[in-house]
């Protein structure tokens, strides 16, 4: 914990640092994709970009059940991932950075702004987490746009917002 | 008249429910319940006249077991859907079903003189012994077909549980009276008019019952329908699409992709206003703020993961690791 708490105040400044660079700049280190399995693959990047197509491939590959709780998608990420994520709010953020994956030999990190609405926090995270998906693909990791991240987050939203039908509405509805 | 409102309910449940009924196994009970108890009703000439559809089966008054045995079969089939709901098994076998039709029908062919549909049919002929058999055991039938679904129905106390039990209950009370009728009429107690004058007394509490079942399912059918429109998020929708009109142009506004479900366009528009807002470039209005403030409430994601917050923490020191990072 101790260690944690340390790395997470090191991750505050990289955020910092980063909030000022683009993301062009930033270094890629790729020796931890190689060992992983592909969620998203770059052929089905090809494919399409569609909120409801994104959807139903990650529940898919991540073995997703609807109602899709918050705990589904972090397990289902993590155990693609290989590593334990933590999630750590910035609040003195400035700049135009709104979120921010940090991959690590052990760990990943997950910083958003806090002092954005819950909301925005919350598509944050999604995002960076469609970036670990598509990440662990080395193809699709060189050819995915923000574009197709967005998509992937949305579609990880749309799981999150799908409501099983009740008992009453299966039986007789 | 009330059988004339369970037929229109059951028929609009019937087409409604139907795709569904094909594609998800345990929704075939309950649809297949209304479809034999919407015929059933049909007999008493909702539609065409019930001598007209007797007439067609021979004129031998076969309407009238035609009827017992579609009823029978609704209350068999709703049973079953309701032990699902419940999470019980019911042990019953189609061959349940069969014996409990038989053990009435087997009676209706040993009345004699069943020649000429008549509407008065078990009540001219209850002095013989096999209408009061086939009349009591078809009742006794529907009975303990209801007291078993209430048993079920009461394991799961939900709203639907008690509406059911509510229906179920006033027909297993009908089931009373009737048998209690059709034995004192056949012993001929109370005489002529006792049998004339009681013998509707069953119906109110009977078809009450049935039409309070069938309100049920129809506001579970109706319901989920309805929610599925996703009406809160259309309107959801359109008073962020007005925020983002107001303040960043109409061509901003019609911008955003409209693919996904009326939530998911929701959720975008509000994420779009958010970052119109927490970029501090407008100042909402009062009203406007009202309506972020609504959908924020709408489009609530509980369960997020909890964040470790950092901004309070001093620079420490850097352990040696691996860093890859992704911006957004």
């Amino acid at each position: 914990m101790r260690y944690l708490l340390t790395y997470c105040a090191y991750l505050s400044i990289v955020f910092q640092l980063t909030s000022t660079v683009s993301a062009a700049d930033t270094k890629r280190a790729t020796a931890n994709r190689t060992a992983r399995n592909a969620v998203v693959g770059p052929r089905q990047l090809r494919e399409g970009r569609d909120i409801l197509w994104a959807a139903q491939l990650l529940e898919g590959r991540l073995g997703l059940t609807p109602p899709v709780q918050w705990s589904d998608i972090l397990e289902g990420v993590m155990a693609s991932y290989g590593k334990p994520l933590y999630f750590v709010q910035e609040l003195d953020a400035k700049g135009s950075v709104s979120g921010l994956w940090i991959d690590t030999d052990e760990f990943g990190a997950v910083i958003c702004r806090g002092t954005h609405p819950a909301c925005t926090q919350s598509h944050v995270i999604l995002h960076e987490l469609a970036h670990v998906l598509i990440d662990l693909d080395e193809e699709s990791a060189q050819n995915h746009t923000e574009e197709d991240v967005e998509s992937f987050a949305f579609g990880l939203a749309h799981l999150l917002y799908t409501d099983r039908p009740s008992d009453e509405e299966a039986y007789f509805g | 008249m009330i059988e004339f409102a369970c037929f229109c309910l059951l028929l609009a449940l019937v087409v409604i429910r139907g795709p569904k009924a094909i594609s998800s196994g345990v929704a075939r009970p309950a649809w297949i319940a209304t479809g034999v108890g919407m015929l059933s009703l049909a007999t008493y000439g909702t539609i065409v006249p019930a001598s007209a559809l007797d007439e067609a089966l021979g004129d031998s008054n076969l309407l009238t077991l035609a009827r017992d045995l579609c009823a029978t079969s609704a209350f068999w089939f709703f049973r079953e859907a309701v032990g699902g709901y419940a999470g019980v098994a019911t042990r019953s076998k189609p061959s349940d079903l069969f014996s409990m039709l038989f053990s009435y029908a087997l009676p209706f062919f040993w009345i004699a003189d069943r020649n000429h549909f008549s509407v008065s049919f078990i009540e001219n002929r209850i002095d013989q012994l096999p209408v009061w058999l086939y009349g009591t055991t078809y009742m006794f039938t529907i009975g303990w077909l209801s007291y078993t679904t209430i048993r079920l129905a009461r394991k799961r106390r939900t709203r639907t549980g008690v509406v059911f039990s509510v229906g179920y209950t006033l027909v297993v009370l009908s089931c009373a009276i009737e048998i209690a009728y059709l034995s004192l009429a056949h012993l001929d107690i109370g005489g002529a008019e006792f049998r004339h004058s009681m013998y509707y007394l069953s119906e109110s509490p009977f078809f009450t019952g049935i039409l309070i079942i069938v309100v049920g399912i129809a506001g579970i059918t109706f319901g989920g329908r309805i929610r599925n429109l996703q009406l809160k998020h259309r309107a959801t929708q359109a008073r962020l699409k007005r925020i983002l009109g107001h303040h960043s142009g109409e061509a901003a506004a019609n911008s955003r992709p409209s693919a996904g479900t009326p939530r998911d366009r929701a959720y975008e528009m509000l994420l779009a206003v958010e970052s119109l807002e927490s970029e501090g470039h407008v100042a909402l209005q009062r009203r406007e703020k009202a309506w972020l403030s609504a959908a924020q409430r709408l489009m609530a994601l509980p369960g997020a993961p909890n964040l470790i917050e950092v901004g309070a923490l001093s620079a420490q020191s850097k352990p040696e690791t691996n860093l890859e990072s992704t911006e957004s």
